[in-house]
């Protein structure tokens, strides 16, 4: 784990208490400047927008699932993934974590033999 | 749904395997002026093509409605974060798009459909004339061929201007750059260039692609008509991007223009690339170099300006037999500020190419058109690059033409000069009327050789610089008309034999005993 995973690792936790973040966010400037990591404050807040915004590359891991009834189906699979529901992936799932994402939806196989299609392929 | 889609969905179900491979997955995380920043995407490369995911969070059916792959290319790194430049329309692009790699570079669709059509940057046609048939794609970016690659320059490529055909001769594989301020007529030198290939045989002629960096649109659609009017389309390409596109396909087009180039010199043909012009191409560069946050340096352009340049132009090649002996001719064209060639950007063009023409506003301004300094202009490949014929005749022009111009300053003082030096300053002053000649008119190799050798030998004489151009449209179409043998000659032998030259005086001869009234004193 490098210097900025610390930091975020020591940040998330502080966020996730809405009255005390603005606080916690002016307090780690201060922190960081006094190690001489001020250079590393904007790569680290991307980071924490991330992580609390669910995208694709936040390090935990991501379920996507057309509805409800597929849980019991893929969620045994994928224990640790948060589960979210896109009825618009049709079918199938999408697994994200850590910048990498399996695509195994509906929506991304008819599109690609869509292409495929029209493309003569 | 027509049969033959059924039958291909039936064997795509059939044959289906579940893909267990992931793939790397990047988000954007801020969009401004065509650039893209991307967090994740770890093991992207330079120049590698990205995806942007339009269809992510929306219904099948928009996602098809929407079709049209987004692409991007990578071309700055970071710790965390890629910014690439999204070739295409950049409000389709949102902050939390997913964005995917390729794996491929970025590369343009090639084939023998490709002649004839008006292309974008990426290769899309945009003439209206529906799909290009294309058989494989060329990288935009490629390593210029080796020393051992390459043989000599050797061949002429005829620009159809006399001036330049016969002092500043151009070779097929050599780079030789168009510079002079606006309004001087360096689109005009190239695109008779372009026409005059109409008068090569077809086996011999070489494929001409445009490349229009930043222009205007009409301009490039009045070139496009003019192209079509001289019948010079159905060799040529033109890879259009206009000054309302973003900078990163300004910044590709000339690259693309190369790519297309060495598809048809690797299978041995010989072809001719103008760029016009790469002084729009410099500064789109900077724009693009200074959105990525690269640091600027003189006069705010990047410091790798001119590698950018180099790189492409030594694309230019006459490549061995081994390899199938095809060409690469360019024709680079910068335009100047108050004919300053010292400025940042020529210099460094000057310094990459073999040669330069050199057009000045003051002889556009007299009537002197094209408006080329020959005493300024160059060309470093030289009579190694001219038929037999052009050889024996440039020799008296060049010699005449400098002497006139040491002397120049002196026809003030007319009056008090001995006759020596009048006659110099006379003759001069032909050879300046001979070396005019009108816009998209170009002149064969043959026939230049034949008026420049009539020059050598006084069909002058005895006539004022004034009745110049009229004499020597009259001996043309006289030798055109009762001595066609002699044109088809040269033009079969590239050179002035001794028949032809006996055949050539004696016209001279006969001509001027015609035409009397021309010669009065």
């Amino acid at each position: 784990m490098n210097t900025k995973q610390h930091y975020l690792k020591a940040l998330l936790p502080l966020l996730k208490d809405e009255k005390g973040a603005s606080k916690s966010l002016s307090h780690l400037e201060k922190v960081m400047k006094k190690h001489g990591h001020g250079q590393l404050l904007l790569p680290v807040l991307r980071a924490a927008v991330r992580e609390l915004s669910g995208y694709a590359n936040a390090s935990h891991p991501r379920l996507i699932l057309a509805n409800e009834k597929d849980k019991a189906r893929f969620a045994k699979k994928y224990k640790d993934a948060e589960v979210v529901i896109d009825e618009h992936i049709i079918g199938g799932y999408i697994y994200e974590t850590e910048g990498q994402r399996l695509d195994h939806s509906h929506k991304t196989k008819l599109l690609n033999w869509y292409h495929a299609t029209i493309n003569n392929k | 749904m027509s049969t033959t889609i059924i039958e291909k969905l039936k064997k795509e179900i059939a044959t289906l395997e579940n893909e267990s491979t992931s793939e790397e997955v990047g988000v954007v995380s801020a969009v401004f002026d065509g650039i893209a920043e991307i967090d994740g995407l770890r093991g992207a490369e330079m120049m590698e093509m990205l995806s942007f995911e339009t269809a992510d969070g929306k219904p099948l059916t928009d996602a098809i409605e929407n079709a049209g792959a987004l692409f991007g290319l990578v071309l700055n790194l970071e710790e965390d974060s890629v910014k690439a430049v999204v070739l295409g329309e950049s409000y389709r692009v949102k902050e939390g798009m997913r964005v995917t790699k390729t794996g491929k570079l970025l590369s343009v669709p090639v084939g023998e459909g490709i002649v004839g059509r008006v292309v974008n940057t990426l290769g899309e046609p945009i003439d209206g004339r529906g799909a290009i048939e294309t058989d494989t794609s060329m990288p935009i970016e490629r390593v210029a061929y080796g020393v051992m690659d390459r043989s000599s320059v050797n061949e002429p490529i005829h620009t159809g201007i006399k001036a330049i055909d016969s002092m500043i001769p151009i070779g097929r594989g050599q780079r030789e750059l168009i510079i002079g301020d606006r309004g001087t007529g360096k689109t005009t030198v190239a695109i008779d260039t372009i026409i005059n290939q109409k008068n090569e045989p077809k086996d011999k002629r070489p494929i001409c692609i445009y490349v229009a960096i930043g222009q205007k649109r009409s301009k490039t659609a009045s070139l496009m008509a003019k192209l079509e009017a001289a019948g010079a389309m159905e060799y040529t390409t033109i890879v259009a991007t206009s000054a309302s596109e973003a900078s990163p396909l300004l910044f590709l087009a000339p690259f693309a223009g190369a790519a297309i180039g060495e598809y048809f010199m690797q299978k041995g043909r010989d072809v001719l690339v103008v760029f016009d012009d790469l002084s729009k191409h410099a500064v789109a560069y900077r724009q693009m170099s200074l959105l990525l946050r690269r640091p600027p340096g003189r006069e705010a352009y990047p410091g790798d300006i001119f590698y950018l340049h180099s790189r492409l132009l030594e694309r230019s090649a006459k490549l061995s037999k081994e390899l199938g002996g095809g060409s690469l001719t360019a024709l680079p064209i910068i335009e100047t500020q108050e004919g300053d060639i010292s400025a940042y950007i020529p210099t460094n063009v000057i310094s990459i190419t073999d040669g330069q023409i050199f057009l000045e506003g003051d002889l556009f301004n007299k009537g002197i058109r094209p408006a080329i300094n020959v005493g300024n202009s160059v060309s470093r490949v030289g009579s190694s690059a001219q038929t037999k014929a052009m050889k024996k005749v440039s020799g008296k022009i060049k010699l005449e033409l400098a002497q006139f111009r040491e002397l120049e300053a002196f026809m003030q003082f007319s009056s008090d000069l001995d006759a020596e030096t009048k006659t110099r300053i006379d003759n001069g002053r032909k050879y300046v009327e001979l070396l005019k000649q009108d816009q998209n008119a170009p002149v064969p190799f043959y026939e230049q050789a034949v008026s420049i050798y009539a020059a050598n030998q006084g069909l002058y004489n005895g006539t004022t610089p004034e009745n110049v151009r009229e004499i020597e449209a009259g001996f043309v179409a006289f030798i055109k008309r009762d001595r066609k043998e002699i044109f088809s000659q040269i033009e079969d032998s590239r050179e002035l034999s001794d028949d032809v030259i006996a055949a050539l005086d004696t016209a001279i001869v006969d001509f001027k005993d015609a035409h009397s009234k021309y010669y009065g004193s």
